[in-house]
């Protein structure tokens, strides 16, 4: 495994640009999941003041706004673990390359929802996000400087 | 390269005790200390007692195993071996509520040990009547021969090496044993093995322990030779049972031991469960006392598979393991100490990892040489087969090895299980500051808190088969894997 | 597929465990925590630990972890070892004995009490009152049923027939009542005096314990008739269980005094907040919870005034009960050869 994380550059070095795009993604979700958690989970957690502030948001399809209330509300506490977690993670599978393809479909839902719940300045910055995700997902990232390389060689298939 | 794998196995199983004579040096005043002396007659009285008893038993009861049908048999065996698979703390609890007045000393340890080995002794011997006596019995009925003749010249002559290995095995648990001396002992019966815990940590003479550890492991390596040396003839015919090895006596007296052990244990724990007085305090104890089982279960989970997968690697290139059976009964002691200097801080990460090398350290080996040497044995055609086609490690590990151990990798589990949720020595001797339901558990025992005792004893054991029944569902697919 | 859903429940079964071992971050500045060190039958649920946690953290918003202490040899020992990277604050369940023997491992913080004088107890041993605080103290003696057949009234009693193979004695070695009862027996007799009893009292006694939370169960589960413990044990039973059959029997020799001490380690991390907890345990209300919970007396007096603690009757002390720490080993060491050379009459 160890060493067709290295052979991967030889065979999909062409995937070597978008690996490095790749790892920093990762590096900056673990970054901003390490910082949540502290200040989140740890700490005394802010999430419930975030979840009003986005219900006062207009644009917010009526669906969403009906789950974020009815469901996500009362259960903040859970709701901000499970981000964290989703953060760690996005970051952890970017930065090793594993799982990436998977992943990156979880990343794209992830940016979705903040998309929906953020405020109009911050909307281009998780569209550009979604972006990134989809393309990595797209070209298969994990597959240059990646363990996915090891499974991909195996296995084939539409998840690595 | 096998001589390369025993050389560094053997120097990472010695580690505790290279590194606790690196840090401290030998003394070898510690070997003519009068007390050491004391300790050593000690563990033999115990040790000698108890080996005798269980084999004197063992071949009484034995005879009583004929009377009954093969499945009835499966479930006494199922039923005897429970005693040397639950931790030492839960026979010791059985013996306080068997016994009103609990005789403290020599002989509060001796009945300890008898109720843990008896059972596995009585099998240990009826399987090797089994295959050694085969017709014996009843062609000495056949020509006259009277039963104590037989027994004379026929029955201990041949079953002299069996009984000779299953006295060692016995004596070499009892004298690596800390936990029966410590909490039946009442500070006399102390044998070697809490002698090195009393020089360690009371003491605080750690060369001088250094010296008292290479003589246990001299010790340990000498006794390992003869264990497992059973002979058994090479034509096994088929068995005619005979007078001379059957008794419906026995098997009562074996039974009622049977009931000693289970009834009266089950009964208070059934009280203990209805009347407890389940507390605010009592209960978090109690959750505390889990959630550390299971953060160290988890830990253990991952641990014994990689070892599991190193011992089959090893075992693969050629490394045979009967001469590490010397570190199977390695003393906890030792490993704890090692430990203690080893993690200097205190803090949840040192505290876990502390705990998780004393708890791998004591018991992995045991389970290796219980469960997978005798499969890996068994398969070393095939590994020769693999490694003339060249097939990589891997492969053979993911097609031949681990559909041959998915069984007893999940018992191992269960018994894991069982180990983290009952046993506290693992943590004891650490010095870690690391709550599970072991050291809850012990806590109540020795200040004779018995019901809660028997409460916490009680969840250990509902824990352990939720898991066990988990492993064997994930694990094992279907009958064809049993082996 | 499954190696992604495998990998999730990696990532959030080590979340799971992080966050249920996680010590509370306070985002405030006064966010502080101490480790303190205490033995089982104080941070017990029947002790007084958890009730003086709760009133601490309440008066300071400071957070205590308490660490079971074991044995404070090893524990000092390690410490030792560690030495700058040593880990603990306070440090309770010292014995005056603990003190002589032991305090010279490591450095210490000076302490000072905010006990007036007049508040509090006065009694012989006080040693090293510059960087331990005692917290509560009190008599040692044999404690039996009212109506046991045999009332001793003296040590030599206990080697009375009536008592044999009845008596629960604690291990010197790792319990300090064990300690304190050695040299009750070498202080108040000449030495070889004291080895002669000591032979003759090892073939009487039912078992040496560890600890006194093990020996005291014996007694409470009729394993012993009479047990080493303290002059006010029999409180607890009178006010927990309403029992009032249990005392303690006054010995013509006078006493020893058990006093407990607390303090606090050079390399402590949170030292001031480690200071005030110790010179917390000396305040009136902290006081009162270590009385009704460990069953001790208070060193500040008014604490025991109108409660059960004030009928305690004012056992005799013998005299000089300072020692040395090396007669306090040579002690140690005979008694443990005694011990072993014991015929085995069990």
């Amino acid at each position: 495994m160890f060493q067709s994380y290295f052979e991967s550059l030889k065979y999909v070095g062409h995937l070597l640009p978008v690996s490095f795009l790749r790892i920093f993604i990762g590096y900056f979700y673990l970054k901003q999941a390490f910082f949540d958690w502290k200040l989140h989970i740890i700490g005394n957690s802010v999430v419930s003041d975030i979840l009003v502030e986005a219900l006062n948001k207009a644009q917010m399809p009526y669906w969403y706004r009906l789950f974020l209330s009815e469901q996500l509300m009362p259960h903040w506490g859970i709701y901000s673990f499970i981000l964290v977690g989703v953060q760690f993670i996005i970051g952890l599978s970017y930065i090793i390359g594993y799982v990436v393809r998977p992943t990156s479909a979880l990343a794209f839902l992830f940016c979705f929802n903040y998309l929906l719940i953020s405020s109009q300045g911050s909307e281009f910055f998780f569209r550009l996000l979604m972006a990134c995700h989809l393309f990595m997902a797209w070209v298969g990232a994990g597959r240059c400087l990646g363990i996915d390389y090891y499974f991909y060689k195996r296995y084939r298939g539409v998840w690595w | 390269m096998s001589q390369i794998l025993a050389s560094v196995f053997f120097l990472f199983l010695s580690s505790p005790i290279l590194y606790i004579i690196y840090k401290f040096g030998l003394d070898a005043a510690g070997l003519f200390n009068p007390g050491l002396f004391w300790a050593l007659k000690n563990s033999l009285i115990q040790g000698l007692i108890s080996s005798a008893l269980c084999i004197l038993g063992g071949v009484l009861f034995s005879r009583g195993l004929q009377k009954i049908s093969d499945s009835m048999r499966a479930r006494l065996r199922f039923l005897a071996l429970i005693p040397m698979l639950l931790p030492s703390l839960f026979s010791v609890l059985v013996a306080m509520n068997v016994l009103w007045i609990f005789p403290y000393g020599h002989w509060g340890v001796i009945f300890v040990y008898v109720l843990i080995y008896l059972g596995y002794a009585t099998f240990f011997i009826y399987d090797c009547q089994q295959k050694q006596l085969n017709q014996l019995g009843f062609l000495a009925e056949v020509y006259g021969l009277n039963r104590w003749s037989f027994f004379r010249r026929v029955y201990f002559k041949l079953m002299q090496m069996d009984l000779f290995s299953l006295f060692i095995f016995i004596f070499t648990c009892t004298l690596a044993s800390l936990t029966v001396p410590m909490m039946a002992g009442g500070g006399r019966g102390t044998n070697f093995e809490v002698y090195l815990y009393e020089k360690i940590y009371l003491d605080a003479q750690w060369s001088s322990a250094a010296v008292l550890l290479l003589f246990q492991l001299l010790a340990m390596l000498i006794l390992s030779r003869f264990v497992g040396r059973a002979h058994f003839s090479e034509k096994q015919l088929a068995y005619i049972p005979s007078r001379y090895l059957s008794s419906k006596t026995s098997l009562y007296f074996f039974v009622a031991y049977l009931l000693v052990y289970f009834i009266p244990i089950s009964i208070q724990m059934l009280r203990s469960i209805v009347e407890a007085d389940l507390n605010q305090i009592f209960v978090t104890e109690i959750l505390n006392g889990l959630r550390g089982s299971l953060q160290v279960y988890l830990g253990l989970i991952i641990l014994f598979f990689l070892f599991v997968f190193k011992m089959s690697f090893y075992y693969f290139y050629g490394l045979r393991m009967s001469y590490f059976r010397v570190f199977q009964n390695m003393s906890a002691v030792v490993v704890g100490f090692a430990s203690l200097i080893f993690w200097p801080k205190t803090g949840f990460a040192f505290s876990y990892f502390s705990v998780l090398f004393c708890a791998s350290f004591i018991y992995f080996l045991g389970l290796y040489f219980t469960y997978f040497d005798p499969i890996f044995r068994k398969m070393q055609d095939s590994f020769l087969t693999a490694q003339i086609y060249h097939i990589p490690f891997r492969t053979v590990f993911k097609k031949i090895i681990w559909p041959q151990i998915k069984k007893p990798f999940s018992i191992s589990l269960g018994l894991l299980a069982l180990i983290v949720s009952m046993d506290f020595v693992f943590v004891f001797v650490s010095g870690a500051t690391y709550t599970t339901l072991g050291t809850v558990f012990e806590s109540y025992l020795s200040s004779y808190r018995m019901s809660m005792a028997l409460v916490v004893a009680a969840v250990g054991i509902v824990f352990s088969l939720l898991v066990y029944l988990l492993m064997r569902f994930v694990y094992v697919d279907d009958k064809k894997s049993e082996l | 597929m499954r190696h992604f859903i495998g990998f999730s429940i990696l990532i959030f079964a080590v979340l799971f465990v992080t966050y249920f071992n996680r010590e509370d971050l306070n985002t405030t500045k006064e966010a502080l925590s101490i480790k303190v060190y205490a033995d089982s039958s104080f941070i017990g649920s029947w002790g007084p630990g958890p009730h003086l946690k709760e009133l601490f953290e309440k008066q300071t918003n400071a957070k205590i972890v308490f660490i079971d202490m074991k044995e404070s040899n090893s524990l000092l020992q390690k410490m030792a070892i560690d030495g700058k990277s040593a880990v603990g604050d306070v440090i309770i369940s010292l014995d005056q004995f603990d003190i002589v023997r032991l305090s010279e491992l490591i450095q210490w913080r000076p302490l000072v009490s905010k006990l007036d004088s007049d508040a509090s107890q006065s009694y012989e041993v006080n040693p090293r009152s510059d960087v331990f605080l005692p917290y509560d103290w009190a008599p040692i003696s044999i404690n039996g049923q009212k109506n046991n057949r045999f009332i001793p009234k003296s040590l030599d009693d206990l080697l009375n027939e009536e008592m044999k193979g009845q008596l629960a004695l604690l291990d010197p070695r790792t319990s300090s009542p064990g300690l304190q009862f050695l040299v009750w027996v070498m202080k108040t007799k000449s030495e070889p005096e004291a080895i002669e009893y000591l032979k003759k009292l090892n073939r009487q006694v039912h078992s040496y314990s560890p600890s006194w939370s093990v020996g005291y169960g014996l007694f409470k589960n009729n394993q012993a008739d009479y047990v080493l413990s303290y002059a006010t044990s029999p409180f607890y039973h009178l006010v927990e269980e309403k029992d009032d059959s249990y005392k303690s029997y006054e010995f013509s020799e006078g006493h020893p005094i058990q006093v407990e001490f607390a303090g606090v380690p050079d390399t402590c991390e949170n030292c001031d907040l480690a200071i005030q907890f110790v010179q917390f345990l000396q305040s009136p209300e902290a006081q009162k919870i270590i009385m009704t919970r460990n069953y001790m007396l208070p060193v500040y007096k008014s604490a025991q005034e109108t409660t059960v603690f004030d009928t305690l009757k004012i056992y005799k002390t013998y005299k000089n009960q300072k020692v040395t720490k090396d007669e306090l080993q040579r002690w140690l060491n005979l008694w443990s050869e005694i011990r072993q050379n014991e015929p085995d009459s069990r």
